[in-house]
């Protein structure tokens, strides 16, 4: 097995204890991202071809038009289970940065944050796909998902290399790192008392240029924002278009990003250095990522 | 990455960042800048001690999992905590390494928690190490002291077992002998990062039985008719198409019709490592917790009361009368404590008193009886499938290696 052969099949090991540990409590975040896209991937792999589990957007209502349009079109194609929920509340009362009235780490706590506990326990709004209609439609239900696969990895930045593949977090989804249990060998903690939640990290010892090669040899359709399109801009990483800025590259294909990465101009260059939040966080996106940021 | 608190691990590490061109670039600016602006002095462990807490202790909490280039290959390093609190944590990076490096302080020495951090690593199965001595530029460059402190690591390590190590003297602050040769004419040997090319990959046992634990049985529907997928990750041998197989501990029997994947690649042939599927010429379903063995093959041990050496780490003590989870491969079964056979105090392996509890942090023997039967290999024949953890409560508290079946 080739070095990319090893991660994928571990992360397919990785999705099958989720799925047998927690069935029906299990849901996964997809974000449209290049990370997230490539996890789905894999799922379709590790179930054969349909993922037995939703797939859960949280649109923060300033995510690139494109991407919005490209979740669509894949939902449909692909056949998922998709659920998508929103900070209602603070869009409306424009609690937001783009509106002016919080900072940049605030808005992420409530567009992100407080939008992904709140879909996941179903407190707040969401909206699930219609497969006849193709359209998304007000989903009242009192389903929770306690357990959720994240499509984070080791390298992004601090706090993320310090993540265990599963990981306990408190019914309000707040994270203690010094407190994780431990997780020997291939054996990943799958027992916790009611009211924990989970969160799953099948990409953990992903690099950037991994997910890109991936890509590349798997064929995996992507938004094509990640690509430049001719203006010598693409995007690197994926947020809300307020808080995210494209990177100059010529960059077209996946292979020429692996080719940029490895020995081009982004040799050296930290991959979110384009996400504004993150300079806000001492660099790091702990304090986020405590409060329950995915 | 290993290393008592104090030993200047994750300054080793930060340096190995540094000096092997992996940071990316203005890292180490906005480090420096931030500590400047937060009035403490910079050190090269910040760059790798992500979490605020970490910074204001100056102490690792848990395992980061960090990248590396090397000249040879590329490296992930579990730089793992040290303090003797967070051995979970240590336990945790050392059990997913091919390799270890073990960090002592040249000045410090070796302290009850260093080696009990040196006597863990071969327990928790690794099989080749390097002894990073750091913080010569303390005790003056001296090659005597070097020498003393190697011999002393070397021999701890040979007498749990671990023989394929080398010693290398350093200064992670100054950056001596980390990429480049430092201030030791007396060191012909390797820099650290030169070291770490000395690895073997460890290469798999080809003459080991086929094991699959089962993870799952999904219903695959194809030309209409839905049949049972049997799920899995091969851990040793290899399967093919036509093999007859057998599940433990249900002694069920089927022959492999098909090696499933998505999309269908034709694959005759499953190796370790591989997350496959198997389709049956029977429609029986066997269970999660069943492991799949080859006909032809050893089989694997099936048994209810088995002798195992194990770490433990729950804050109460493993000890009879209270009921835990056993779980191995995909298996789990409640399980009681038998006896204790021997407790090796993990600071010091020596055989200690009869006792009938295992406390926090310490490596024993024990019989433990499960509920019903469970399939296993033993360590000394096919060590990935003797692994085992117990739960106690919610909490996974204890891990081992079944040493052998009990009548």
């Amino acid at each position: 097995m080739t070095f990319l052969d090893r991660l994928e099949n571990r992360s397919i090991h990785v999705l099958r204890e989720a799925y047998a540990a927690f069935g029906r409590d299990l849901a996964m975040l997809w974000s449209m991202g290049k990370d997230s896209t490539a996890l789905m991937w894999l799922a379709r792999k590790a179930f054969l071809g349909r993922i037995p589990f939703p797939l859960v957007h949280i649109d923060t209502s300033f995510k690139i038009p494109d991407m919005i349009a490209y979740r669509d079109g894949t939902a449909r194609e692909w056949g998922l289970d998709l659920i998508v929920g929103q900070n209602e509340a603070a869009l409306a009362g424009c609690r937001t940065f783009p509106d002016g009235a919080v900072g940049r780490l605030a808005c992420c706590r409530l567009l992100k944050s407080d939008a992904l506990r709140d879909t996941l326990d179903g407190r707040g709004p969401r909206k699930r796909l219609d497969p006849r209609t193709g359209r998304l439609k007000p989903w009242r239900s009192g389903r929770a998902f306690h357990a959720v696969i994240a499509a984070i990895r080791a390298d992004e930045e601090g706090s993320r290399s310090k993540e265990r593949y599963f990981s306990p977090r408190s019914g309000e989804h707040f994270w203690d790192p010094a407190q994780q249990p431990p997780e020997f060998w291939n054996l990943y903690n799958v027992d916790f008392p009611a009211g924990t939640q989970v969160r799953v990290h099948p990409l953990l010892e992903w690099r950037e240029a991994d997910v890109w090669e991936y890509v590349d040899r798997e064929k995996i359709p992507l938004v094509d924002l990640y690509y430049d399109r001719g203006d010598g801009l693409r995007y690197r990483s994926l947020g809300c278009a307020p808080c995210t800025t494209p990177i100059e590259s010529a960059s077209k294909t996946p292979a020429e990003i692996v080719a940029e990465l490895k020995t081009g101009d982004l040799k050296d260059v930290a991959e979110r250095s384009g996400r504004a939040q993150d300079d806000e966080d001492r660099g790091t996106l702990e304090g986020l990522r405590r409060e329950g940021y995915m | 990455m290993v290393g008592d608190v104090d030993c200047g691990k994750s300054t080793v590490v930060g340096r190995l960042l540094l000096d092997s061109g992996a940071l990316p670039r203005g890292r180490l600016e906005r480090t420096r800048k931030l500590c400047a602006e937060e009035s403490r002095p910079f050190e090269y462990a910040y760059l790798i001690d992500a979490l605020r807490q970490e910074q204001a202790d100056n102490m690792t909490l848990d395992v980061a999992r960090i990248f590396l280039k090397g000249a040879r290959r590329d490296y992930l390093l579990l730089d793992s905590p040290g303090h003797v609190e967070l051995l979970r944590n240590m336990a945790t990076g050392a059990s997913h390494a091919a390799a270890a490096v073990w960090v002592v302080s040249a000045r410090e020495g070796l302290g009850e928690n260093s080696r009990r951090h040196g006597r863990l690593l071969s327990f928790l199965g690794i099989g080749q190490a390097i002894v990073l001595v750091n913080k010569m530029d303390a005790v003056g460059y001296d090659q005597g002291a070097f020498d003393r402190l190697s011999a002393e690591c070397l021999e701890l390590l040979k007498a749990s077992g671990l023989t394929r190590v080398r010693c290398v003297p350093m200064a992670a602050f100054g950056g001596e002998n980390v990429a480049r040769p430092g201030c030791m004419p007396w060191y012909e040997g390797p820099t650290v990062l030169a070291a770490l090319d000395e690895f073997d990959a460890e290469p798999p046992d080809s003459r080991l039985p086929f094991r699959m634990p089962v993870q799952d049985v999904y219903a695959v529907a194809r030309q209409g008719a839905g049949r049972p997928v049997v799920v899995g990750t091969v851990e040793s041998g290899s399967v093919a198409v036509a093999d007859d197989i057998v599940f433990y501990p249900s002694r069920k029997s089927a022959k492999v019709v098909a090696i499933e994947t998505y999309p269908q690649n034709g694959l005759r042939r499953a190796e370790r490592g591989m997350a496959i599927g198997l389709s049956l010429n029977r429609p029986f379903k066997p269970r999660r917790g069943e492991t799949a063995a080859h006909a032809r093959e050893k089989p694997p041990e099936t048994a209810r009361k088995l002798l195992a050496s194990l770490l433990w780490l729950g804050q109460e003590s493993l000890a009879t009368g209270r009921r835990y989870i056993f779980r191995s491969g995909t298996t789990k079964v409640p399980a009681k404590l038998d006896k204790v056979v021997r407790v090796v105090a993990a600071a010091t392996l020596k055989g200690g008193a009869e006792r009938r509890e295992v406390r926090s942090n310490e490596v024993a023997e024990c019989v433990l009886r499960l509920e019903r039967a469970a399939a296993f290999d033993l360590a000394s024949d096919n060590p990935a499938l003797s692994r085992f953890v117990l739960v106690d409560g919610h909490r996974i508290s204890g891990g081992g290696f079944v040493r052998a079946v009990v009548s």
